[in-house]
C-alpha cells in the first residue's frame, strides 16, 4: 500500500458515501479541524458532508526526523458528516474494509476519548479507534465550536494516513519505509522540508518578528471582522464601500461580515503562536493568555458566521 | 405471570460507565414500577457490555392494580343545608368524582370521597415508564448526536422492550423500540428477535456476545492464565477495564523484541497495561518477560497478535527514543526546566512548587521525629518530586510520572529513600505497609504534595461542589487522611501544615485567603471520614469530629483515635450519660453567655467549690490528666478510655450532690471552671453529647 493509494481509497470510499472531496486549506493549520470546511461549516443547520486531506503543522512535535513516526508537518485525512448519521459508526467501519483492513480479522475497538481545542473553543465527545491496539482514528461528535453549541451535531472522523499506511504494510518508519507511490518515497518527498523546518522552528525563527506578527495578525483579524460590509443589489457583490453599521445575515448571502478573511488571520495567529511555543519563547503564565486571545478571534468569526441563520432559527 | 425485558443498545459506551449505567437503569425501572403499584421480581442481576444495558423482570402483572384515592370535598357546612340535605356544592363534587351523594364520608370539617382509579394495562404504563427510565440515566459526561436534543453517554442505536412476549412500543430520538437485538458488531451485525431474557441471552451467546460481565471476567482470567507462558499480572482494575471493553473476550499471548527489556520495568509495564490494556507476563522468579497477554474482542488470533506486537514494538521504540534523549540531561536540569510548566495560573510554576514541597517535606520531617539524614531525604524527595514533568518520557507516557523521576533521580545520585519516595508518591497503594526510611519519606512526600495542592486551590476559593471536583481535591484530602493513618505514630494535623504551606505561598508572592482555606479544608475532610470509615456509626463520627472545636476535622489521627475511644464506650450507656452532663451544662451556660472562668485546677479545692464532691472530682482530674493527655498524644485510645472511666463516679457524685448553677456568682464560676477542666479531658475521647443513646 502506498501513501497515495491509501488517500485515493479514502477519497473513493467517502465519495461513494456522498461526500464532496475538498482540497487542503492554504493557510498553515495544526489540524484538519481548523480548515474552515470544519471550523465554520460544522456550525449552522444545513447538511454538510465533505472529506479532505489537510497537511498539519505542529512545530513543537518536530524531532529532526529521528523519531520514526512523528514530525512537525504531517497529513490528516478528515471527514465531516453533518448531521451525524445514525449509522455513522458503521459507515466508518466500511472505510476500514475499503483500506484493506478486515474488520472480521482485525480487532477493532472504540475506546472512550473526548476532544477539545482550547484555541478554537471547540469540544466534542467520542472515541479513539483502536485496530489491534493501534490508535488509527479520532472519532468525535462535535458538541461546541467557537463556544457555540452545535445543532445539529456533526461527526468528525480524522485518520492519520502515514501511520495507517505503515500499519497496513507492517512497517515502522515514515523515513525509511513509507512509499508515496511506487516511484517516490515519502522520504524523497518530505524529508528535506521536515528537517529544515525543524531547524527553523526550534533554532532560527525570529521570536521578535513572530511576536510582532502575532500582534499584527490579531489586530487585523479584529479589524476585519468588525469592518462593516453590505450587499450591493445593483452590482451583485459584497462590498465594504458605503456600508454603515453591521448588517445581519441572510442565508442566501451569508453573514454581513468578512468571516473568512478574519478567520484566516486567526489561523495565522495560531500558527505563529505554535512557532513561538516551539521556540520556547512563551512563558507558561503567558501561554493561557495567548490561547485565550486566539480563541477570542476564532469565536468572533464563528459568532458572525452564525448571523446568517439568525432569522431561520427564530 | 408475564416477563418484562429491556435492552438498550448503544454505540460503544466508555468502559468505566457501563456497570453504573445498568445498575442505575435497573433502579430507575424498579422505582417506576413501584410507583405505579406494579409488582415484579428480578430475573438475575442487571448486566451489560459496552454496547448494551440489560434488565429483566418476571411476575409483572398484566394490569396495574386499581387504586383508591381519597379526595377532599367541600366543608361539611357547605355540603349540607340546615335540614341536612346535600347542597349544590356537594352534588357538583360527587358528579366530578363519579360517586354517589350517599357514598361520601364526613371526617373532620370536610366531606371525603373515595375515588377508585382503575389500573391501566401494564403495557400502556410501560410505554411511558421505560423511555423515561432510559432518558433519565445520568453519566459523568454525556453528549448529543445528529438532530437530537437528548443527552446520553453515546448514541442509542436500538431498544428491545418486550412485555409478555410482545413489544412495548416507544421511541427515543430516532430509535423505535421493538424486539430486534444485535450480536457482535462485526461478526453478527444482522438483527435478531428476542422476546424474553432467555431468548436474548441465548441469541447473544450464539452471536458472539457474552452479556454477563461475571462470565466475561472468568473468561479473561482463565484465558490469560491458560495462554500465558509464565504468570500474567492480572491487576483487578485492568481486568475490569477489559471486561467492559469487550463483548466476546478471548486471550492471546504475544511477544515483543527482547532488546526492549533494557528499558526500566515500569516503562514497559505502563506501556503495556495503561496504554494497550495488555497484561504483562512474568517468569517464575517474578521477572518481566518479553511476553504479554492481550484480550481481543474479535478478529483472527494470528492477525490480532501481529498487530498487537507491531504496536507494542512501536510504542517501546518511541519510549526508548525519549528515554535515550532524557539520558542526556540530569535531574537537576529537568528540575530547572519545570520553570516552564504551569502548576496553576495563579499558583505559579512547577519549579516554584518544587521549592515549596522541598520546605514542606522538611517541615513535616521535623514534626515526625526524623533525624538529620531522614530530614535530608524528605527535602530531596520534595525538591525532585515533580522534576520528571519536564522529561520527554513523561510528556509521552503521562502515567509514568513519579516512576521516571525516581529512576532519573537515583541515576543522578539522589539517595535511595528519596528516589524511592518520588516513584511512589502518586499512589498510596504502591507504598509498602512497613516502617523504614523509604516508606517514611514517601509518606511525608505524599502528605506535602496534598497539602500544597489543598492550600493553593482552596486558598483561591476553588472548592469542589456536587459532582464537580476538577482538581481532584477530594482525592487529595483522602490521600492526606490515609497517609496520616498509615503513619506509625501521631501525624501532624493538616491545620498546622496548611498554615505552613500558606506561608510558603506567601513567600513566593501568592496571597491566599487563609480563613476560607481552612474552613473549606475542614468541610472537605469532614465529608471524607464517613467514606473512609464505613463501619463507624454516624453519631460516633459526629462526636469524633468535635463540632464545637474548630479545625478538629483536619487532624485525621485525632479523629480516628476518638472514633476508637467512642467504640469502646459504645455499649456503656451509664458512662455516656454521665459524660454528657458536664458537656451539656457548659454548652447551656455558654449559650446564655454566662462566663466560664479559667481557673487553675490546683486552686479548685473544697472551699472555693463549696463542695466536697467537687474537690474529689478535681483531685481525680488532677490525678489522671497528664496521663490521659499523654495517651491521647500517642493516639493510644485504649489508655484514654480506661483512664476516663475513672471520672464516671466522681462526676455523678458531684452532680448529684451539688447544684452547679449556684446563686452565688463566684461559686458558680468556680464550679463551671471545674467542669471545663473535666470537659477538656472528655473531649479527648469525643463529644459525648453528640452520641445517640437508646432509651435516653
Amino acid at each position: 500500500m502506498t501513501f497515495q493509494e491509501l488517500i485515493r481509497r479514502l477519497d473513493d470510499y467517502w465519495s461513494a458515501q456522498g461526500c464532496a472531496i475538498l482540497q487542503p486549506y492554504d493557510v498553515e493549520v495544526g489540524a484538519g479541524t481548523m480548515h474552515p470546511a470544519t471550523a465554520l461549516r460544522s456550525l449552522g443547520p444545513e447538511p454538510w458532508n465533505v472529506a479532505y486531506v489537510q497537511p498539519s503543522r505542529r512545530p513543537a512535535d518536530g524531532r529532526y526526523t529521528r523519531n520514526p513516526m512523528r514530525s512537525q508537518r504531517y497529513y490528516q485525512y478528515q471527514v465531516i458528516l453533518k448531521p451525524s448519521p445514525d449509522d455513522v459508526v458503521d459507515l466508518y467501519m466500511g472505510s476500514l474494509n475499503a483500506l484493506g483492513f478486515d474488520t472480521r480479522k482485525n480487532d477493532v475497538r472504540l475506546v472512550e476519548d473526548d476532544w477539545e481545542s482550547p484555541s478554537l473553543g471547540a469540544s466534542g465527545v467520542g472515541w479513539e479507534v483502536w485496530l489491534d491496539g493501534t490508535e488509527i482514528t479520532q472519532f468525535t461528535f462535535f458538541q461546541q465550536m467557537g463556544g457555540i453549541e452545535c445543532n445539529p451535531v456533526c461527526a468528525e472522523i480524522t485518520y492519520g494516513p502515514e501511520r495507517l499506511c505503515l500499519m497496513l504494510n507492517r512497517q515502522s518508519s515514515f523515513w525509511s519505509d513509507l512509499q508515496w507511490c511506487d516511484s517516490l518515497s515519502y522520504r524523497s518527498a518530505e524529508w528535506q522540508l521536515e528537517m529544515q523546518n525543524n531547524v527553523y522552528n526550534f533554532e532560527v525563527a525570529s521570536t521578535e518578528m513572530l511576536f510582532r506578527l502575532f500582534e499584527m495578525f490579531e489586530a487585523e483579524s479584529k479589524r476585519v471582522i468588525e469592518t462593516p460590509v453590505r450587499w450591493d443589489e445593483e452590482t451583485g457583490i459584497l462590498t465594504a464601500s458605503g456600508a454603515e453599521g453591521k448588517g445581519a445575515g441572510d442565508p442566501s448571502r451569508g453573514p454581513m461580515a468578512l468571516v473568512y478573511p478574519a478567520f484566516d488571520l486567526a489561523l495565522k495567529c495560531s500558527h505563529v503562536f505554535n512557532l513561538l511555543d516551539a521556540r520556547g519563547a512563551i512563558s507558561p503564565t503567558e501561554r493561557a493568555a495567548f490561547i485565550n486571545r486566539i480563541r477570542a478571534r476564532a469565536r468572533a468569526c464563528c459568532l458572525r458566521y452564525m448571523e446568517q441563520y439568525a432569522g431561520a432559527s427564530a | 405471570m408475564p416477563e418484562l425485558l429491556l435492552e438498550v443498545g448503544c454505540e460503544e459506551l466508555p468502559a468505566s460507565f457501563v456497570r453504573k449505567a445498568y445498575e442505575e437503569l435497573a433502579a430507575r425501572v424498579e422505582n417506576g414500577l413501584r410507583e405505579v403499584g406494579l409488582s415484579f421480581e428480578r430475573i438475575g442481576e442487571p448486566i451489560g457490555t459496552p454496547r448494551r444495558l440489560i434488565v429483566a423482570y418476571r411476575d409483572v402483572p398484566q394490569r396495574q392494580p386499581d387504586r383508591a384515592k381519597e379526595v377532599r370535598g367541600p366543608s361539611i357546612k357547605a355540603a349540607y343545608d340546615a335540614d341536612g340535605n346535600p347542597t349544590k356544592a356537594l352534588e357538583g363534587f360527587c358528579r366530578g368524582q363519579g360517586v354517589g351523594v350517599a357514598d361520601v364520608r364526613r371526617q373532620g370539617d370536610y366531606v371525603w370521597a373515595t375515588r377508585v382509579e382503575p389500573g391501566r394495562p401494564t403495557r400502556e404504563v410501560l410505554r411511558e415508564l421505560l423511555p423515561s427510565a432510559i432518558t433519565g440515566l445520568t453519566f459523568e459526561k454525556a453528549m448529543r448526536w445528529g438532530h437530537g436534543r437528548l443527552r446520553f453517554a453515546r448514541p442509542i442505536r436500538w431498544i428491545v422492550a418486550s412485555f409478555d412476549g410482545e413489544p412495548v412500543e416507544f421511541a427515543i430520538e430516532s430509535v423505535r423500540s421493538g424486539l430486534s437485538s444485535r450480536g457482535h458488531r462485526f461478526n453478527h451485525p444482522e438483527p435478531f428477535e428476542a422476546r424474553t431474557l432467555a431468548e436474548l441471552l441465548e441469541g447473544l451467546r450464539r452471536r458472539e456476545v457474552e452479556p454477563d460481565p461475571r462470565e466475561r471476567e472468568r473468561r479473561i482470567r482463565e484465558g490469560a492464565r491458560l495462554v500465558a507462558d509464565g504468570t500474567p499480572d492480572l491487576d483487578p482494575s485492568l481486568v475490569e477495564e477489559n471486561v467492559f471493553l469487550t463483548e466476546w473476550p478471548s486471550a492471546l499471548q504475544g511477544s515483543f523484541s527482547a532488546e526492549f527489556l533494557e528499558l526500566p520495568e515500569e516503562v514497559l509495564v505502563s506501556a503495556m497495561a495503561k496504554h494497550e490494556k495488555f497484561f504483562p507476563v512474568r517468569d517464575e522468579d517474578g521477572r518481566l518477560t518479553n511476553r504479554f497477554v492481550s484480550i481481543r474482542n474479535g478478529g483472527e488470533e494470528e492477525t490480532v497478535r501481529l498487530g498487537n506486537e507491531w504496536v507494542l514494538n512501536a510504542r517501546f521504540n518511541d519510549a526508548r527514543f525519549f528515554y535515550e534523549e532524557d539520558r542526556k540531561h540530569t535531574i537537576e536540569e529537568f528540575l530547572e526546566k519545570t520553570s516552564g510548566i504551569v502548576f496553576q495560573e495563579k499558583l505559579g510554576t512547577v519549579r516554584q512548587r518544587a521549592e515549596r514541597l522541598e520546605r514542606l517535606c522538611a517541615a513535616i520531617a521535623e514534626r515526625t521525629g526524623a533525624d538529620a539524614a531522614e530530614t535530608e531525604y524528605a527535602r530531596l524527595a520534595g525538591r525532585y518530586a515533580k522534576a520528571d514533568l519536564a522529561t520527554g518520557l513523561v510528556a509521552e507516557l503521562a502515567s509514568l510520572q513519579g516512576v521516571v523521576g525516581s529512576i532519573y533521580a537515583e541515576r543522578d545520585g539522589v539517595p535511595h529513600p528519596a528516589a524511592c519516595a518520588i516513584g511512589k508518591h502518586y499512589d498510596l497503594e504502591k507504598i509498602p505497609r512497613k516502617d523504614c526510611e523509604g516508606v517514611r519519606t514517601a509518606l511525608r512526600l505524599v502528605a506535602a504534595d496534598q497539602i500544597d495542592k489543598l492550600a493553593g486551590y482552596l486558598g483561591l476559593g476553588l472548592v469542589p461542589s456536587g459532582s464537580s471536583d476538577p482538581f481532584a481535591l477530594r482525592r487529595a484530602a483522602t490521600m492526606f487522611i490515609e497517609t496520616a493513618w498509615r503513619w506509625p505514630g501521631p501525624f501532624p494535623s493538616a491545620a498546622e501544615l496548611l498554615w505552613i504551606a500558606d506561608g510558603l505561598y506567601r513567600g513566593q508572592g501568592v496571597e491566599l485567603a487563609h480563613e476560607r482555606m481552612v474552613r473549606a479544608a475542614s468541610e472537605l475532610f469532614a465529608a471524607r471520614y464517613p467514606v473512609l470509615l464505613p463501619d463507624a456509626r454516624h453519631d460516633h463520627l459526629e462526636a469524633a469530629l468535635l463540632p464545637t472545636v474548630p479545625l478538629a476535622a483536619l487532624d485525621p489521627c485525632g479523629v480516628l483515635m476518638r472514633t476508637q475511644c467512642l467504640r469502646r464506650f459504645a455499649g456503656y450507656r451509664a458512662f455516656i450519660l454521665t459524660a454528657t452532663r458536664p458537656l451539656n451544662i457548659l454548652a447551656a451556660a455558654e449559650k446564655k453567655g454566662i462566663p466560664i472562668p479559667d481557673i487553675p485546677l490546683e486552686d479548685l479545692d473544697a472551699a472555693v467549690l463549696d463542695s466536697e464532691e467537687g474537690a474529689v472530682l478535681a483531685a481525680v482530674i488532677g490525678e489522671i490528666r497528664e496521663r490521659v493527655q499523654a495517651a491521647a498524644a500517642e493516639h493510644d485510645s485504649d489508655t484514654v478510655a480506661v483512664l476516663l472511666d475513672d471520672l464516671e463516679g466522681p462526676i455523678n457524685r458531684f452532680f448529684d450532690s451539688t447544684l452547679v448553677m449556684a446563686e452565688d456568682e463566684q461559686v458558680r464560676g468556680n464550679r463551671l471552671a471545674l467542669l471545663a477542666h473535666c470537659r477538656s479531658l472528655l473531649l479527648l475521647a469525643g463529644d459525648f453529647s453528640r452520641l445517640v443513646v437508646e432509651g435516653a
